[in-house]
This record gives structure tokens, C-alpha cells and sequence, in this order.
């Protein structure tokens, strides 16, 4: 006999019953003899193994003999093993406890490897982990193409996390690669409780997987991400997710998936047509966060559309990409009373219509943050239009819009005693330019920049509360740009922890 | 100050911010209001409601034994106990863990005491004092995780797997490679 895992949980059972109204001390008494055993045993042994292995032996040791001796005390060896993990602290835990703490040592990237761990030390952690399906719930990432052990090992994972909701991401998909039925199969079967369900939005969605989905009830689904559908010609596909309420999709033609629109507080989606967006969104009446990216919207319809009032929406994420004719006309029809969060990239070829924007800027009064990134058809004059109706701005950010950011903006945003300051909450301002700038001058922008800065000691003594808020922070992010000695004494009294440049 | 009375029947005067980290103590002082009443705590023990409480001086860490030490001071071992396990020198060099969670509090405990502390912890709803990093890799910091090898070692835990288990981890920690 040699000590295996087998023979040592055999003599943890032998063990827990022989001790079962034993006190500590006698389980401790109980080790001492085993090892007294072990160690009267080894001295018997020793002299027969040198024997045996001795060239010079006439008589070959009396194997029978050896083999009972280590079997003997191989079993001492598997009592005494088995004797102190019963009386280790550890197993003073109760199974509830232990369950917990198992809980709370997995971490989320690396989960997998957490959880195998503590359901590889012993048979007793194994079935406490195994009992503990939260252990098993964390974000899982398929690989829809891999064999068939994979199939496998994904089938053992999954129901330990029965009957908890998970939330399952998909690897991205090329064209070319099969899909292993086996794997669909196992995700299918756990989609009723999948909270969430993710493919690479700028990936292949499988149709065929996508319509097997469709066929079931997602009562648990929250959140769900489509990429592109390899299919053109389907008809729609409706889904029952009563409680889905985030939904992402990068396909063209969002009108032939059907979800229940009026529920969803977060939608993400590439639009080809005025026609279908104004659709959808008048239904979606709950919307928090919408994010859309505008794809060949070649004619504004000649009906227009009813204006379309988002009375909860928060943030709002809005590309126009090049290409999509007409397109600002779509702030003409849109109300969004509650707006706090605009981000704006508008492409090179789109016109932007300062009027437009302006009536939405009426009916969206409580902006506070802006963010325009790679507009490159919006000028200076359009920004400072943009400022004149945002009272409540207090976050500006822009990025790479290589005709905004110049003197003409910059001395608009600069604060004189007297006069009525343009967006006087504005506290936080962000600015990433990495093209060469024309009409910039550094003076003006650290002119600018120190107009707005109140030191604490100024704060103080200031009678009346100031017409400006003070920065918080500003950051000017110019790639290699050599910044002179002038504006770094103008900005001398700015704290390095709000000025960055 | 709040007053707390152990299983012991000890009484110990104790900063309320300290006691409020368990939630029961936290939720009986609200059901309570202010009050001069004793909390009775018949599940936790004076020599451990000392360990809990203890003000923080520093650090604290965990050595391959699982005794508590202080970052400070060179280990100290419980002098009524043996060690726990019997290693080589190589085996014993010291691994170190922070208990970060319990804001650094100083405690210089066997494994028996560290188990106790679980258990008050638990008792008292201290999720924090749960001490979930005394199954990741101490010497790491957070780099790496105690492979279920070292955890027996650690805890006297004895690999008891059938053959059919073995099978079947050795299974799935392919998958884990593979998938």
C-alpha cells in the first residue's frame, strides 16, 4: 500500500467515526501512538529494504514480509494524516462559513482559476464548493468554435451555477469558422437564466443562433449585445425578455430584431434610416443612455417625423459618420428635458447647422457635460454658439476637432470683472489637440485659464460669491507641444494637480 | 464608549467607530439608541474580542504556519503550542499576507486564534475580518494564488480525492487551459 488520495479519505472516514466521542486530547494521545507505530515499523523495515537491495545477499529478503510492514505502516502514516486534519482549526468552520469565504476569494479575472482551486484541496471543500453555485456565476467568455471537451467542460461549469442568472460574453466570430452545435446546445440551455448575453458588437452574430434565442423565453436576460447578423433576407425576430433593458446592435437593419423597446433604459445601435430610428425611439419612452452611430442617412424624409420627446434620457452619444447626408435636422424633432451628458462626433463631410442644434439646446436645458470628439465640420463660431446655450455646462471636453479650439473660442471662455461670463459653472475643461493649430496663441489660452482661477486665500476674502466657478481641472494635452516660459508664469499659481499640460 | 460583555463574562470599554465595523453591533446600538446598557456577546471570548479590537499599530501578516505577525517584530510563536507543522527550512521561510481589509490591525495569533477570529467574525458580521487572503499567495501580494498544494500544507488539509474526482479535475483544468 502507498498513500493516495483514496486510502487517506478512507482513513479520514475510518478516522472520523473511531473519533467521534473522543476528546482533543485523545485524538492527540491517538497520533503519538500511530507515530510511535510508524517509527518501530520504519526501524524493521530499513534493515529488509538494505537487505533486499545488498548485491552481496545470499537470501533474498522475504518479500511478503517487507510488503505487509510498509503496508502496515503506510496506514499509520494515512491515520496520523487523517487524525490531524479532524482536529485542524480549518474544520471548525462551518460549511455556511466556509461557503462564504469561498465567496468572497474569487475574484472576477480570474475566477475560473479561483474556483477550481478551492474545489481541488480536498473532497470536503469540493462538495462545499460545488453546493455554492454564486462560486460559478461570474462573467463567462464562450468560444462558440472550439470541440467538444470544450462542450464538455462548459456543460460541468454551467450547472454548478444552477439556479443563479449568468452572464455569458462570446469570443469574436470570423466568417470562415464552423460553430460547434455541441457548444450552442449548452449556451441555449442556460439562456432562460442568462442575465446577459455579449457578442463583439463589431463582430459576426451567427443568425442561426441568434433565431434559436429568439425561440426561447430569456426571463432573466437584462442586458443583451448583438453584432453584425450573417443573414440579410430574415424576417424579424421578436424576443421575449421581460426583463431586458440594456441592448446593443451593430446591424444595419435594427427593424428586423424586436425587442421590447418601451423597457430599455440603455440602447446602442448603428442607424441607416431616419425612418426606422424615429420608429424605434418612439418607443423606447424609458431610455436613460442612448448611444447611436448614424451609417448612410442619405435623405432627411420628406414627411417629417412628430418631435419625439426622451423625457428621462441622461446621456446621449451621438456619430454622425461621413456620408450620412442631412443628418442635423435630427435635433429639429428630439426633446430631451432631462440631457445632462452630450457627446458629439460629427465626421468631416456632415454640415452642421448651428440653428438646429440651437432649438435642441432649448428643449435640453440642464446639459452639464459636452464632449466633442473628431468634429472636425464644427468651427469655433459653432462651439461658442453651442456655450451661449448651455448655462449649466460645467465639463467641457474636446478632442481632436481641429477648427474649434482656437483664440476666437478661447477669449470667449475668458472671465472680466463686469461683464457677464459665458458658462459660469464651467469648472472642468479638457483639450486634445494633436494637429498643428492655426489661430492659437498660448498667451491667450494661460490669459484665459488664470481668469478663472481664485487661489483659496482669494475665495476667502472675496466679499461676494464669485460670477465664475473655479477650475477644478483643466487639462491640454498638445502631443509634443512646446509650451513657452510666458505661459508657464501666467499659470505659475494654478496647483500642478489642476492645471495639466 | 460601548460597553461589551463576553462569553467570558470580561467587560470591555470600546470606541464606538471600532465596534460599529460589526454590523450586529452596529444594528443592536441603533435598536438601542444611546444607552449605558452592556452589549452581551455570549459568542465571542475575551482572548479574542481583545484581538478584534486592538487599535491599529501597522501591518499585519501571516507567516507559512499561519501564525500572525507584525510587520515590526520578528515572529512570535504561541508559546503554549507546537508548531503547527513540522517543514524544512526552505519550507518554512516566511510568506507574508496583509490583512489590509482589517485596516492593518495588530494581532500576533496561532491558526486555532485565526479560526476563532473567522468565527467571531462571522458572528459579528465583520465581513472584512473574514480574512479571504488566507487562500491567496502571501509571498506574492496578490500575485499569484496558493495552489490547493500549499493550502493542505498550510491547514493540514489532506488530499482525500477519488480516483474518479482526480479524473475529473484533471478534466477540468484542461478546460480551463483550452477553453
Amino acid at each position: 500500500m502507498t498513500l493516495t488520495p483514496a486510502s487517506v479519505r478512507s482513513a479520514v472516514l475510518e478516522q472520523i467515526e473511531r473519533t467521534r466521542h473522543c476528546s482533543k486530547a485523545d485524538i492527540e494521545r491517538f497520533i503519538e501512538e500511530s507515530e510511535s507505530r510508524i517509527i518501530s515499523l520504519d526501524s524493521q523495515i530499513d534493515p529488509l529494504i538494505e537487505l533486499r537491495d545488498s548485491k552481496r545477499a545470499r537470501i533474498l529478503a522475504p518479500d511478503a514480509q517487507l510488503n505487509a510492514l510498509v503496508e502496515l505502516r503506510d496506514s499509520q502514516r494515512a491515520c496520523v494524516l487523517a487524525l490531524r486534519y479532524i482536529t485542524s482549526p480549518v474544520c471548525t468552520l462551518p460549511v455556511e462559513l466556509l461557503s462564504e469565504i469561498f465567496k468572497l476569494s474569487i475574484e472576477d479575472g480570474t475566477h475560473i482559476q479561483d474556483a477550481h482551486r478551492i474545489s481541488q484541496v480536498c473532497a470536503h471543500w469540493r462538495r462545499v464548493a460545488h453546493s455554492t453555485p454564486r462560486l460559478w456565476t461570474r462573467p463567462l467568455t464562450v468560444d462558440l468554435c472550439k470541440g467538444k471537451t470544450v462542450a464538455d467542460g462548459l456543460k460541468t461549469w454551467m450547472l454548478r451555477s444552477f439556479p443563479l442568472p449568468i452572464s455569458i460574453s462570446f469570443m469574436p466570430l470570423r466568417m470562415c469558422e464552423d460553430i460547434n452545435p455541441a457548444i450552442v446546445e449548452e449556451v441555449l440551455k442556460v439562456a432562460p437564466r442568462s442575465s446577459s448575453l455579449l457578442f463583439p458588437i463589431m463582430y459576426l452574430t451567427p443568425f442561426s443562433f441568434v433565431m434559436q434565442l429568439a425561440q426561447r423565453r430569456l426571463d432573466s436576460l437584462e442586458e443583451m449585445e448583438l453584432g453584425r447578423i450573417d443573414k440579410t433576407d430574415h424576417s424579424p425576430l421578436t424576443f421575449t425578455a421581460p426583463r431586458l433593458r440594456k441592448f446593443s446592435m451593430a446591424d444595419p437593419r435594427p427593424w428586423q430584431i424586436i425587442v421590447p423597446w418601451t423597457q430599455l433604459t440603455d440602447l446602442v445601435f448603428h442607424s441607416h434610416s431616419h425612418k426606422d430610428t424615429f420608429g424605434i425611439l418612439a418607443q423606447c419612452t424609458n431610455l436613460l443612455r442612448m448611444s447611436m452611430t448614424t451609417v448612410a442617412w442619405h435623405r432627411f424624409p420628406e414627411a417629417e417625423p412628430d418631435n419625439l420627446v426622451l423625457g428621462r434620457l441622461r446621456t446621449l452619444i451621438l456619430h454622425f459618420m461621413e456620408e450620412s447626408g442631412a443628418i442635423t435636422p435630427f435635433f429639429d424633432f428630439i426633446s430631451a428635458p432631462c440631457l445632462r451628458i452630450l457627446r458629439l462626433c460629427v465626421d468631416q463631410e456632415q454640415p452642421w447647422t448651428p440653428a438646429s442644434f440651437t432649438t435642441f439646446q432649448l428643449r435640453a436645458p440642464n446639459i452639464t457635460r459636452l464632449e466633442f470628439t473628431r468634429s472636425n465640420s464644427l468651427t469655433s463660431d459653432d462651439v461658442v454658439a453651442v456655450m451661449i446655450h448651455a448655462p449649466s455646462l460645467t465639463h467641457l471636453k474636446i478632442s481632436y476637432c481641429a477648427e474649434c479650439f482656437d483664440d476666437v473660442f478661447v477669449r470667449t471662455l475668458y472671465y472680466k470683472d463686469g461683464v457677464k461670463p459665458l458658462v459660469p459653472r464651467l469648472h472642468n475643461l479638457f483639450v486634445r489637440q494633436w494637429y498643428h493649430m492655426v489661430n492659437f496663441t498660448e498667451t491667450v489660452l494661460a490669459g484665459m485659464i488664470a481668469s478663472r482661477w481664485r487661489s483659496d486665500a482669494e475665495l476667502a476674502s472675496d466679499a461676494a460669491p464669485p460670477a465664475v466657478a473655479r477650475w477644478t481641472h483643466v487639462e491640454i494635452d498638445m502631443r509634443a507641444h512646446e509650451w513657452g516660459s510666458k505661459f508657464m508664469e501666467i499659470l505659475r499659481d494654478v496647483p500642478p494637480n489642476v492645471l495639466v499640460y | 464608549m460601548v460597553l461589551l460583555v463576553t462569553s467570558d463574562n470580561e467587560q470591555f470599554q470600546t470606541e464606538k467607530d471600532i465596534v460599529e465595523r460589526s454590523v450586529l453591533i452596529k444594528n443592536m446600538l441603533e435598536d438601542v439608541g444611546e444607552s449605558d446598557q452592556p452589549i452581551p456577546l455570549p459568542n465571542v471570548s475575551s482572548s479574542v474580542l481583545k484581538k478584534v479590537t486592538q487599535p491599529s499599530t501597522g501591518p499585519t501578516e501571516i507567516d507559512v504556519r499561519g501564525r500572525y505577525l507584525s510587520t515590526a517584530s520578528t515572529t512570535v510563536e504561541s508559546p503554549s503550542r507546537p508548531p503547527i507543522l513540522e517543514q524544512s527550512q526552505d519550507e518554512t521561510r516566511k510568506r507574508t499576507t496583509d490583512i489590509s481589509e482589517w485596516d492593518q490591525k495588530f494581532i500576533t495569533v496561532d491558526q486555532e486564534m485565526l479560526f476563532e477570529i473567522i468565527l467571531a467574525a462571522n458572528y459579528l458580521d465583520i465581513k472584512s475580518l473574514l480574512c479571504r487572503r488566507w487562500l491567496q499567495d502571501g509571498s506574492q501580494h496578490d500575485q499569484g494564488a496558493r495552489p490547493p498544494e500549499e493550502i493542505r500544507k498550510l491547514f493540514n488539509i489532506v488530499n482525500d480525492f477519488t480516483p474518479e474526482e482526480e479524473a475529473q479535475i484533471k478534466k477540468e483544468n484542461e478546460w480551463a487551459e483550452d477553453r
